[in-house]
């Protein structure tokens, strides 16, 4: 390495800039910062992971809500129609019945 | 409410390291560009314009390294447009720089600033390798990465800058070890 690689090295070494260069930089960057619109900043208030997590929380809770109560509707109808299935083949029975006995007082009546 | 106070935590830890960023790199970011341009107000231009460049993309970044090498890239980049801008070139010619009488030690602010604007007067892609070289200290290959240009090209440039400073400071020194 030569004297005239330390000599550059000592010539280029780093400098801090001008007292107060940070706080430019920050005021630069807040200025430049573009207004949010209102939907922006809802959307930009789900970015924390607490409010990630909490979000993703009651989607799922009202998804799981969604399907039980699907689930118990559809059960309900499906009771429903074993009663009404019920109910015609009981009204079938009273009716051959029903049918029988008219016949037998037809026969005692003749 | 809550939210508003989430969101207004979120941005205040965002400036906060925003400007640990700023003030841990401000020294390399403005010297590659003042040891560039030679010029104290410009180089805090080209600075600032790179910092604001980085705020926009700050959350884009996978290491400390990697936001590293995108600052001296950028800096390097701009630095060298700027200083075609300005023409800085034409301003400050190698022959019009003054020769040392004496030869300075090593550590002599005076030899410091002659060497200083010796490379500035340098065309600006060979001082940009220079700068790199010797106050980022990186080898032809990071340097050849950070400006695009091959590997083989950067050692060229590096060695005929070294040899036309060498040749400007001997002329006064005589054939003392430079």
């Amino acid at each position: 390495m030569s004297r005239l690689d330390d000599a550059l090295r000592e010539a280029l070494r780093r400098e801090d800039p001008g007292p107060g260069f940070t706080r430019e930089v920050l005021a630069r960057a807040a200025a430049a910062r573009p207004k949010q619109s209102w939907w922006r900043a809802l959307a930009s208030g789900f970015r924390p992971p607490l409010v990630r997590w909490a979000t993703a929380c009651v989607l799922a809770c009202a998804l799981l809500a969604t399907g039980l109560e699907y689930r118990r509707e559809r059960n309900l109808r499906a009771e429903g129609e074993a009663a009404k299935q019920q109910l015609v083949l009981a009204l079938r029975i009273a009716g051959v019945k029903l049918h029988v006995a008219q016949e037998k007082v037809f026969e005692r009546s003749e | 409410m809550r939210l508003a106070t989430e969101m207004a935590e979120a941005a205040a830890v965002e400036v906060a390291d925003f400007a640990a960023v700023v003030r841990e790199h401000q020294a390399m970011v403005f010297s590659i560009a003042y040891h560039c341009l030679r010029d104290r107000a410009l180089a805090e231009e080209v600075a600032q314009e790179v910092f604001l460049q980085l705020h926009q993309r700050l959350a884009g970044f996978e290491s400390a390294a990697h936001l590293t090498f995108w600052l001296r890239r950028v800096t390097s980049h701009r630095s060298i447009d700027s200083a075609r801008r300005r023409k800085l070139r034409p301003q400050v010619s190698l022959d019009d720089v003054p020769e040392p009488a004496t030869m300075p030690a090593v550590g002599d602010p005076m030899l410091s600033r002659t060497l200083q604007r010796l490379v500035a007067s340098l065309p600006e892609k060979p001082r940009m390798v220079v700068i790199l070289r010797f106050q980022e200290d990186l080898d032809p290959g990071e340097i050849a990465e950070m400006l695009d240009m091959p590997v083989r090209t950067v050692k060229s440039h590096l060695q005929r800058s070294l040899a036309l400073l060498r040749e400007k400071l001997d002329r006064s020194v005589g054939e003392e070890n430079l």
